[in-house]
């Protein structure tokens, strides 16, 4: 009776060790690891993020922009208001996409300047009004030699939306439609350009540098710092734009003519989509991709930095959200809202840079 | 009591002795521990493709914020008039923005066969004046500006070819140079008889604050235009013209070192490479053409924007070395000694004292340069004398953060128009002042040359 007692006691205590021992497991990251572990592991979050985030929202960008310029060429052949507000959505589809990839721009994006190029702000309407009133032909060469502002999402929404918003399919002329069709096509051109460098299946793509960081000969990042750092600096960039240009600028001035996307009135969804891109390299997610991210290095050491990152991420997208009109409308009449975005999106800002990347830099050589 | 004392007279005397030696160990390496800090304390280190653009280190909130508001204005692209913001575009321009060209302050990038011209431009003349510079060619001014704003020529569309040549080390290995040769292709008028060009690639703005604080008298000491010492280095100071103190000044930016401040160099660029009015260059860049009627003649840019820029400019920092403890890259540092690259490269300077410029102030910069021009040899030469240097002769360019240039701008085109396409191309396009040196590089065996390269990288 004894013995059974003691073995049955043995086991419960063994089951009990085995199952706090595995609950422990899954509810804290925290582990050790050895610096040969360590590498490989940090080099396999490059690889997940770089692959599952940064590939698949430049491979989204340039989907997205074929179907936009597919169904501009649609709108023109059979201009109905079903087939504008398609190509409007379109429009917004591929804008989220562009402004999902701001939380990256490194690599190609700025070595081929096309930043500049795709998304050029405030539009210059008399400008854009000569190029329609001209007789160029709307070829390739034609769209590449205007100036960047002539071109890319804005000038495109431009003649989408039309200067008040409001556009309707009948008072599109044939030049417009025709110029549309042009500037839809050279944004599909830049946007694919854009993957094709990311494109994993190259083997001098960016991606081939970015998830072998460390690598003997890699040219761009010879250690995994040099990658870590670029990462953690794009992210604090677009923190530091979106709050103290794309949102200070046209708040300091009062003047909704200096914001982004005014005729969509789509700039609070481009800085919503700013901020998710951050939160998108964090998690290492995007769409319906889920891989590593930086969450995972910063949790495997430090799980309270790992939830205030979140609450901080939580509380920028919350504060944009809070804005409730139109940010054309709220820099005069939301401008409590306009400060506490500009305060939340800065104080996220402060933590990646003076705290997170640190703490990076400590882990990562 | 006493005896107690004088034994504390001893030990304190002791501490001091082995501090002080301590302190003297320190000092005689010095040197390679500066080495690593290639800004002195303007240094940083970052190491990504943000590594030209950081910000010098100790500044007031105040000049933080004016170096931000500098950033703005390097980056804002420009549009053509009427515009809410950043106007004043052309008529006939190069680029659209400061950073379109410096992309992430950072290097240009040679165009290949059949692209266009974007970080490269062509400056053309009729002759040239030492006091006053190149003279403008008729109809075309002093740069070519090959894309227009609607309703205006460009002047000219311009086209560049490459011839390769393959050429042997001492030890077989084979490398190639290629030779640009640009075609200036549909031109808005006649080009003049007898017109001279010269291609310039955008260099690195990084640590020209430190450049510029440079005493004049300590670049002076290292020029020997007669080479008197006979070391077959003769550098030469440029000489050209402050525009705002109206007055012959010594050169230190461009690719000649025709230009003597960063104000005047921000604002020339603005006026010629963007068609953007200033207070320093009030006058259209298509002055003296058809189409200069269509200036609204007033100036584009805000006074106070371009000190911002030119602030922005002066005061990023520069990214220290790596790996320079590499067992490689010091025999690579020694061979560059040796075989004489640091008779023009210039290992390092001390910033001269300034005490409205703390910063900048008496620093220890390793810049690997002389500031001064050199006969580079018939290969390299544009033919097109600018104030005193004549067509072969080149600035020394600084070599601080060079092993960077990939990281940051995505290729390793170097020299004044990216014709080579790597370190080892550079060199060997070296000849004139530096062909004995070139030639011991050619006979230095892979091994060396390897290090040679390392080293470079760790700059």
């Amino acid at each position: 009776m004894s013995n059974i007692f003691c073995k049955l006691f043995l086991g419960v205590m063994i089951f009990s060790f085995i199952t706090i021992a595995c609950k422990k497991s899954k509810n804290s990251a925290i582990v050790t690891l050895s610096p040969e572990e360590s590498t490989q592991f940090y080099k396999s979050v490059l690889a997940d993020l770089s692959a599952n985030v940064i590939v698949n929202t430049y491979n989204d960008l340039k989907d997205k922009s074929i179907i936009f310029y597919f169904n501009c060429k649609t709108f023109s052949l059979s201009p109905t208001a079903s087939n504008l507000n398609i190509c409007k959505q379109n429009w917004k589809d591929v804008r989220s996409a562009w402004e999902q990839a701001e939380g990256f721009l490194f690599g190609p994006v700025v070595i081929d300047n096309v930043d500049p190029r795709i998304d050029t702000w405030p539009v210059n309407f008399v400008r854009i009004d000569s190029v329609l009133n001209s007789s160029a032909i709307y070829d390739s060469t034609y769209i590449a030699s205007l100036e960047d502002g002539l071109k890319g999402f804005h000038p495109i929404e431009y003649l989408l939306f039309g200067a008040n918003g409001l556009k309707n399919e009948t008072q599109f002329t044939a030049r417009e439609k025709d110029l549309l069709i042009s500037l839809s096509l050279n944004l599909n051109y830049l946007c694919g350009d854009l993957y094709s460098k990311w494109d994993i299946t190259k083997p001098n793509s960016y991606h081939n540098y970015l998830s072998h960081a460390g690598n003997n000969n890699n040219a761009i990042f010879p250690n995994l710092k040099s990658a870590y750092d670029q990462i953690l600096d794009a992210m604090i960039s677009i923190c530091d734009e979106v709050p103290n240009g794309k949102i200070a600028e046209p708040f300091n001035a009062q003047n909704p003519a200096l914001e982004e996307s005014p005729f969509a009135k789509n700039s609070l969804v481009d800085f919503t989509n700013n901020i998710k891109s951050v939160q998108n390299i964090y998690l290492g997610a995007y769409a319906y991709t889920d891989g590593k991210g930086l969450e995972d290095v910063i949790k495997q050491g430090n799980l309270s930095m790992d939830g205030v990152i979140k609450q901080k991420l939580s509380a920028a997208l919350t504060s944009l959200n809070n804005i409730s009109i139109p940010f054309g409308l709220a820099i005069s009449q939301q401008q409590t809202q306009i400060q506490n975005t500009i305060t939340t999106i800065n104080d996220l800002k402060n933590y990646l840079e003076t705290t997170v990347k640190p703490y990076v830099q400590s882990l990562v050589q | 009591m006493c005896k107690a004392w004088y034994n504390n007279i001893i030990f304190i005397f002791c501490v001091l002795f082995l501090c002080f030696c301590r302190k003297a160990e320190e000092i005689k390496n010095e040197d390679d521990l500066n080495d690593w800090y290639s800004g002195g304390k303007q240094t940083v280190f970052i190491n990504g493709s943000n590594a030209f653009s950081q910000s010098f280190n100790g500044m007031s909130e105040l000049k933080l914020q004016q170096h931000e508001i500098g950033d703005k204005g390097f980056a804002a692209v420009f549009n053509s008039d009427p515009n809410q913001l950043n106007y004043g575009l052309g008529p006939i321009f190069n680029n659209v923005s400061c950073g379109s060209c410096h992309i992430g302050d950072g290097r240009g990038k040679a165009p290949n066969i059949g692209e266009p011209l974007s970080s490269l431009l062509l400056r053309i003349s009729s002759g040239n004046d030492i006091n006053n510079g190149p003279q403008d060619a008729q109809g075309f001014g002093g740069q070519l500006q090959q894309r227009a704003i609607l309703g205006t020529n460009a002047e000219c569309i311009i086209t560049v070819n490459y011839t390769e040549n393959a050429f042997q080390f001492a030890d077989g290995e084979t490398y190639s140079l290629r030779t640009p040769v640009y075609t200036l292709n549909n031109p808005y008028t006649t080009l003049p008889a007898g017109y001279l060009i010269s291609a310039r690639m955008a260099t690195p703005v990084f640590g020209l604050g430190l450049l510029e604080a440079i005493s004049e008298t300590d670049i002076l000491k290292n020029a020997d235009e007669l080479d008197v010492n006979g070391d077959g280095i003769s550098g030469k100071a440029n000489y050209g013209y402050n525009v705002i103190e109206n007055k012959k000044q010594l050169g230190r930016f461009g690719w000649k070192a025709a230009m003597p401040t960063i104000i005047q160099q921000s604002a020339g660029a603005y006026n010629q490479d963007m068609g953007v009015t200033n207070f320093i260059f009030p006058i259209e860049s298509s002055y003296g053409q058809p189409q200069y009627t269509l200036s609204n003649g007033k100036k584009d840019l805000a006074d106070s924007t371009l000190s911002a820029v030119a602030f922005y400019i002066k005061t990023l920092a520069v990214p220290g070395r790596r790996d320079a403890n590499n067992e490689e890259v010091k025999k690579g540092k020694n061979i560059f000694k040796q075989i004489g690259c640091a008779k023009c490269h210039i290992q390092t300077f001390i910033t001269q004292t300034n005490m409205t410029s703390p910063e900048t102030s008496n620093q220890r910069i390793f810049p690997y340069t002389d500031m001064l021009v050199h006969d580079m040899g018939n290969g390299l030469a544009d033919n097109r004398n600018d104030y005193n240097a004549t067509g072969n002769e080149w600035r020394t360019s600084p070599l601080w953060g060079i092993g960077l240039t990939n990281i940051v701008n995505g290729h390793n085109n170097f020299l004044h128009d990216g014709r080579a396409r790597n370190f080892i191309e550079a060199i060997m396009w070296h000849s004139g002042e530096a062909d004995a040196t070139k030639n011991n590089f050619k006979n230095l065996s892979k091994t060396e040359r390897d290090a040679v390269i390392k080293f470079l990288n760790s700059l």
